[in-house]
């Protein structure tokens, strides 16, 4: 199959829908992308398409947590996803990244097991998001701060330089006054010494 | 389609309803008992707890204008009332369940901020309450009273409940009380335990005691159940018995006269009912795998230190608060090991090859 392929080709050629998909998903279930429409092109790296019906997808409100730790035996890193999302929940990803935000791969185990259907993998890629944000504009800002200083130390020395140069022009053009004014000097005690010459040479 | 939807695209747990049922299914046996050991009192207790808890809830949902319903079908506030009710004299007057149920639910539940935000295990906080506000009606135990003797038909037994409470003709001590009593009275186990003792009876619930967790062998089945659902794990209910059965074995080992043998301290009171079903509250216990073990030891421990050298002869519901308010930090010190880190939080060092 050519990348590029409409999912709704794809679909239509292994025979199309058989009932309702409340879920069209490419790749899998676990890290699987909700696709939008089924217009989305097949790329290099689909899995596969997934039709999933209602009972499937199981979707349903979320509840309060109950600490019931069922996601701190799930996970696979040994994070404690529960606490990682009550501190995101409170606005507090730092805190969450100091308990090992960082860590969390995102295969969304923690989400299937949560028995009040917290989208706790959503709560973790957001933070990842949000931080990764926060770092970017402070890379923005640092690289803004390291252009101004090194403009202003840029103005400085090319206005150090100007006045240097400047400086350097008065200087010559002093000294060429100076030799004018030198060689008009000599210049005019020349001319008298001719002079006297040749008055003696008249003389 | 929902432009919002993020994966797992698939779920795979009961939802928290279906764990509050497969609780409630669990204790069911042991309150059957309790009736039928008990009579139609306890029946009643029993209903007027669970109403109070279930009533409590509505409320303080209708107060903080969340939804109600849900609240009210995912079974929490019936487990609560539930609980309660089984820890409570089986013939206590009506009012002792009603404001204990809504204590629970109002002061231990809601003002924490509802479903999973309570510190405190609910229904110990509102027994430890009732036990030290109204000790006399707390501690009016009485010898099993099968369904179907004389005085407890239906009726009847509205005028206890309803009515005077437990009349004195019938009082009885329960066993870790008598043993209290009859120790500071300078008597040694080996003169008061005699004739007050029978391991088979106490599995089997014929003692006195509260309601509810005098059957220990159906208990201990309940929780067994729960374990193989998978509701529960292992670890807090095996700590809490190994916690308070150790100490005993020791001290009773060290001066057989003055402490209970480990079998009496495992089979009276509310060891059994505790050690599955209110230590194992997931909202109040330890999230970590450590932190389980260690509260569940903790429990123990400090269950048969109050009953051995406190004032009062039963410790479980004392233990259990303790327990919870430590349980924050138990939490923050025993979290799991990283994949791929230290204790700490600093990555492991690369492997280096052997050349």
């Amino acid at each position: 199959m050519r990348i590029g392929t409409p999912v709704s080709a794809l679909i239509a050629f292994c025979g199309g829908i058989k009932e309702p998909a409340a879920r069209y998903v490419m790749g899998g279930p676990m890290m699987g992308m909700a696709l939008r429409s089924l217009d989305a092109p097949v790329v290099k790296g689909t899995s596969g398409i997934l039709a999933l019906s209602p009972a499937e997808v199981g979707e349903a409100e979320p509840g309060p947590c109950i600490r019931c730790a069922s996601c701190v035996d799930a996970c696979p890193i040994d994070l404690m996803p529960l606490d990682m999302a009550a501190l995101i929940r409170a606005g507090d990803a730092e805190g969450a990244l100091a308990i090992g935000l960082k860590d969390c791969i995102g295969c969304g185990t923690c989400s299937y097991v949560c028995p009040s259907h917290i989208p706790l993998v959503q709560f973790f890629n957001h933070a990842k998001g949000e931080l990764a944000a926060r770092e970017r504009e402070r890379s923005k800002q640092d690289t803004i701060r390291e252009l101004v200083e090194a403009r202003a130390l840029r103005m400085e020395r090319e206005a150090r330089e100007k006045a240097e140069a400047a400086a350097r022009r008065k200087a010559e053009r002093e000294r060429a006054k100076a030799a004018a004014a030198a060689a008009a000097k000599a210049a005019a005690a020349a001319p008298a010494a001719l002079a006297t010459g040749t008055e003696e040479t008249t003389a | 389609m929902n432009p919002l939807t993020t994966s797992p695209h698939a779920h795979g747990a009961r939802a928290v309803d279906r764990v509050m049922q497969l609780v409630l299914i669990a204790l069911a046996p042991a309150t059957l008992a309790g009736f039928w050991l008990f009579g139609y009192p306890a029946l009643y207790l029993w209903l007027v707890t669970v109403l109070a808890c279930v009533g409590a809830e509505a409320l303080c949902m209708n107060l903080a204008g969340r939804p109600v319903r849900p609240a009210i079908t995912d079974g929490s506030a019936i487990l609560t009332g539930w609980l309660l009710a089984m820890s409570l004299p089986p013939w206590a007057p009506w009012w002792i369940g009603a404001l204990g149920g809504a204590f629970a639910i109002v002061v231990a539940k809601h003002a924490f901020g509802g479903l999973g935000q309570n510190l405190f295990n609910p229904a110990m906080a509102a027994r430890v309450m009732l036990l030290i506000s109204f000790p006399v009606e707390m501690t009016a135990w009485l010898a099993p009273q099968p369904l179907a003797a004389d005085p407890t038909n239906a009726l009847a037994a509205l005028a206890v409940t309803f009515g005077g409470g437990l009349p004195d003709a019938i009082a009885s001590a329960s066993l870790l009380g008598h043993v209290k009593t009859e120790a500071s009275r300078g008597l040694t186990l080996a003169q008061s335990l005699p004739g007050q003792w029978d391991a088979l009876a106490a599995g089997f619930g014929r003692r006195a005691g509260s309601l509810g967790e005098t059957s220990a062998l159906l208990l201990a089945a309940g929780g067994l159940f729960l374990v193989l659902q998978r509701v529960i794990g292992l670890r807090i209910p095996l700590a809490y018995l190994a916690g308070v059965a150790l100490p005993a074995a020791i001290a009773h080992g060290v001066a057989p006269d003055h402490y209970l043998p480990p079998l009496v301290h495992l089979l009276t009171g509310g060891v059994v009912l505790a050690a599955f079903f209110i230590a194992t509250d997931y909202v109040t216990s330890p999230s970590t795998p450590l932190g389980q073990w260690i509260f569940g030891l903790g429990c123990g421990l400090l269950t048969w230190i109050i009953r051995t050298w406190g004032a009062y002869p039963e410790g479980v519901a004392f233990a259990v608060l303790l327990m919870n308010a430590a349980t924050p930090l138990i939490d923050r010190i025993t979290r799991p090991r990283i994949y791929g880190r230290r204790r700490d939080g600093r990555s492991l060092e690369p492997a280096r090859k052997a050349s």
